[in-house]
């Protein structure tokens, strides 16, 4: 089974991170890949070895983006795609999903996986429009994912209401949640492999992307501002007798905050 | 000069800490009570491929230099594994590189594969109860009969002997008296652990009690010639060869206690509140903490200029010594700092300062003092006349 998987170099979220002037101040930061595509890789690395075929990964950025494809290529990943090209900055995510379905129809892929989000912006919207663009069946949030009968899939979804059982037809795209698994830790010699796996680097031209349709010129959504969230007020704290206590809870949440209301 | 690390080693770095984010500080404490090898620590490493960093890849390491192996030691250091999870893997990370450097190719593919991969634990045996640093004069001895060696003496702190099952061991194989030189006739063998010959015997001590220390005593060992490591009396000088990277690696497992317990004291000081205000406000709080961060980097400097010159095959003597003997200060310093900023609860097990600074006072001893490193920076840097 031949596996693309996009991933996305994110901000390190458990950093610190400073707001100014309504945008995220990226001096200082720490770049890591995405928490949902390490899930995705980590899935595609362990339906290679459960069956057998390549692990591609993608990344759409700048040259960051190059260290998520890095890691993924310690993981165990094959061979990445890295679509560094200026005009793709700031797409949304139907641009993201434009270039990277561009990028898919070059290879001959069974299956793409794709986080269900990205830590950063936490869109959610990729994976769904690639599939709509490729015109693939998807299965959204993902918890576990098997081969099945046939060449099939035997696809697990956390839907609203519990687990739903699905057989899914090939080639198909699916997103992963992060309980999917747990993603492995790249060994030493991971590490070093990477280094000479190949990399090949496209820009929009190579793809055939109209760079019109993608990046800010192309944007659908524009973000007006970015603000930190408000910060939390204290908490209060109640002591003593545990049926008084409780009444007082009780009293404070129905009637202060108006939890039922 | 370039100071920045290659995405290569940030990579490394990132993973290591990932790897020992699975065994924290409680599992630390855990073996520290317990007094048991942090066995599955170990085997993490051993899988990760940690343990072959800086091993030729044609025995299956990674064949990086001092600076990567640094690295990997500060990390674990710095995880809260301290110089427990530090020394339980040290010796399959570099201890074995006499046997690299000098041992023959059969050698090397009979015994490395397993070193790095974790299969074998071995122990390093130099050190005598009679002659402390005086290593010239070590009384174990091991006497030519046919195609063996017999072996009879006493080695005291040799590290990891209750679980390893090769030991290195430095024994005199000509009389001292029939040398030229005190250094000449000493011999370096890598041979089996054999307990009915070396009886081990645990040494109760301080701190890094996840790692044993023992003492042993070694009665007829009988070692077959292959296991000469070498050319037979050249053993002492093969060991010097190991002497500036241990104590670069040592350097850096002590700066990684010292940021460790910074950042408890850090934590801790914003936290608790003492007269209405957070203890960390006071300048009497802080300013220690401060210079502490100021001393670790100046040492990690120190630290990994001398990694460089060694990877870059540079003379690196004073300045390994130096950067060992300014980071253990600093590492110490901050452990005890962290200590103090705790106050009363310092003392209590449950913040783990105390385990940081039982285990942050080993590397201001071993392996060599900070008295013999100024003598030895007093006669080789400045020239003066030499005092032991
Ligand atoms: C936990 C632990 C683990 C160890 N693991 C190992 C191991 O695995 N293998 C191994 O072979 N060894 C090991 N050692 C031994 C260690 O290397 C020695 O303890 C160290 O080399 C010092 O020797 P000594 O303790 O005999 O000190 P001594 O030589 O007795 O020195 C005692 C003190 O006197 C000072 N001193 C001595 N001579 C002079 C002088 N001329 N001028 C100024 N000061 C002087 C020293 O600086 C020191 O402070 C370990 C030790 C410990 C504590």
């Amino acid at each position: 089974m031949n596996i693309l998987v996009p991933v996305k170099s994110v901000i390190d979220v458990d950093l610190n991170i400073r707001v100014k002037d309504g945008a995220v101040v990226e001096e200082g930061m720490n770049y890591v890949l995405n928490r949902w595509d390490e899930t995705a890789v980590e899935a595609a690395l362990q339906l290679k070895e459960a069956d057998e075929g390549e692990v591609t990964v993608i990344s759409v950025g700048p040259d960051k983006a190059g260290e998520a494809l890095r890691k993924s290529l310690a993981m165990g990943a094959d061979r990445a795609i890295h679509v560094n090209d200026p005009a793709a900055v700031g797409s949304d995510s139907f641009g993201f999903a434009r270039i990277l379905a561009k990028a898919a129809q070059r290879g001959s892929y069974d299956l793409i996986i794709t986080g269900k989000q990205s830590q950063d912006t936490d869109m959610g919207g990729t994976g769904a429009i690639m599939a709509e663009l490729l015109g693939l069946p998807a299965v959204i949030n993902v918890i576990d994912v098997k081969v099945g009968e046939g060449g099939k899939l035997n696809v697990h979804r956390l839907a609203d209401a519990g687990r739903e059982v699905l057989e899914l037809t090939l080639p198909a795209l699916i997103t992963s949640n992060d309980s999917l698994n747990e993603p492995r830790l790249a060994s030493l010699r991971g590490i070093m492999a990477a280094k000479k796996k190949p990399m090949e680097v496209l820009t929009l031209a190579d793809l055939g992307v109209d760079a019109d349709q993608v990046g800010a010129a192309g944007s659908r959504i524009e973000v007006l501002e970015f603000m930190s969230p408000p910060e939390r007020a204290a908490g209060q704290k109640f002591e003593g007798d545990e049926e008084e206590t409780t009444r007082t809870v009780m009293d404070k949440l129905v009637n202060e905050a108006k939890i039922f209301a | 000069m370039e100071f920045a690390w290659t995405e290569e080693q940030e990579a490394i770095r990132n993973q290591i800490q990932r790897a020992c984010a699975n065994f924290g500080d409680e599992y630390w404490r855990e073996h520290d009570n317990t007094h048991e090898f942090p066995e599955d620590f170990y085997q993490a490493m051993a899988e990760g491929g940690w343990l072959g960093v800086a091993m030729p890849t044609e025995y299956g390491g990674s064949g990086l230099g001092i600076m990567e192996a640094a690295l990997i030691l500060q990390e674990v250091s710095a995880s809260g594994a301290c110089m427990s999870g530090a020394s339980a893997i040290h010796m399959n990370i570099f201890g074995v590189n006499p046997l690299v450097i000098h041992g023959s190719a059969e050698q090397k593919a009979q015994w490395l594969p397993d070193v790095i991969a974790g299969r074998s634990k071995v122990a390093f045996a130099v050190t005598e109860p009679d002659v402390g640093l005086d290593t010239t004069h070590i009384k174990t001895r091991a006497t030519r009969e046919g195609d063996h060696y017999r072996v009879q003496g006493h080695k005291v702190w040799i590290s990891t002997a209750q679980v390893a099952h090769k030991i290195l061991l430095l024994a005199r194989t000509t009389p001292i008296e029939e040398t030229d030189r005190p250094a000449d006739g000493l011999s370096l063998f890598f041979t089996d652990l054999d307990r009915s010959a070396i009886d081990v015997r645990e040494i109760d001590k301080t701190g890094r009690a996840a790692v044993d220390s023992n003492e042993l005593f070694i009665d007829d060992l009988m070692v077959p010639v292959e296991h000469l490591v070498g050319e037979e009396g050249r053993g002492f000088k093969y060991l010097l060869d190991g002497l500036n990277p241990e104590r670069v690696l040592v350097a850096a497992e002590s700066i990684g206690m010292g940021r460790v317990a910074l950042k408890r004291a850090t934590a801790y000081a914003k936290e608790r509140v003492v007269f209405g205000r957070p203890i960390g406000q006071n300048q009497a709080v802080q300013h220690p903490l401060a210079d502490s961060w100021m001393q670790l980097e100046a040492a990690n400097l120190l630290t990994f200029k001398a990694a460089w010159l060694y990877d870059n095959k540079l003379p690196c003597g004073a300045e390994s010594n130096a950067a060992k003997y300014l980071a253990a200060e600093a590492g110490f310093q901050a452990a005890d700092r962290a200590m103090q900023t705790h106050g009363g609860f310092g003392y209590s097990k449950e913040f783990h300062v105390e385990r940081y600074w039982r285990e942050a006072k080993l590397p201001r001893m071993v392996p060599v003092s900070p008295e013999l490193i100024l003598c030895y920076i007093a006669e080789r840097v400045l020239g003066l006349p030499r005092s032991y």
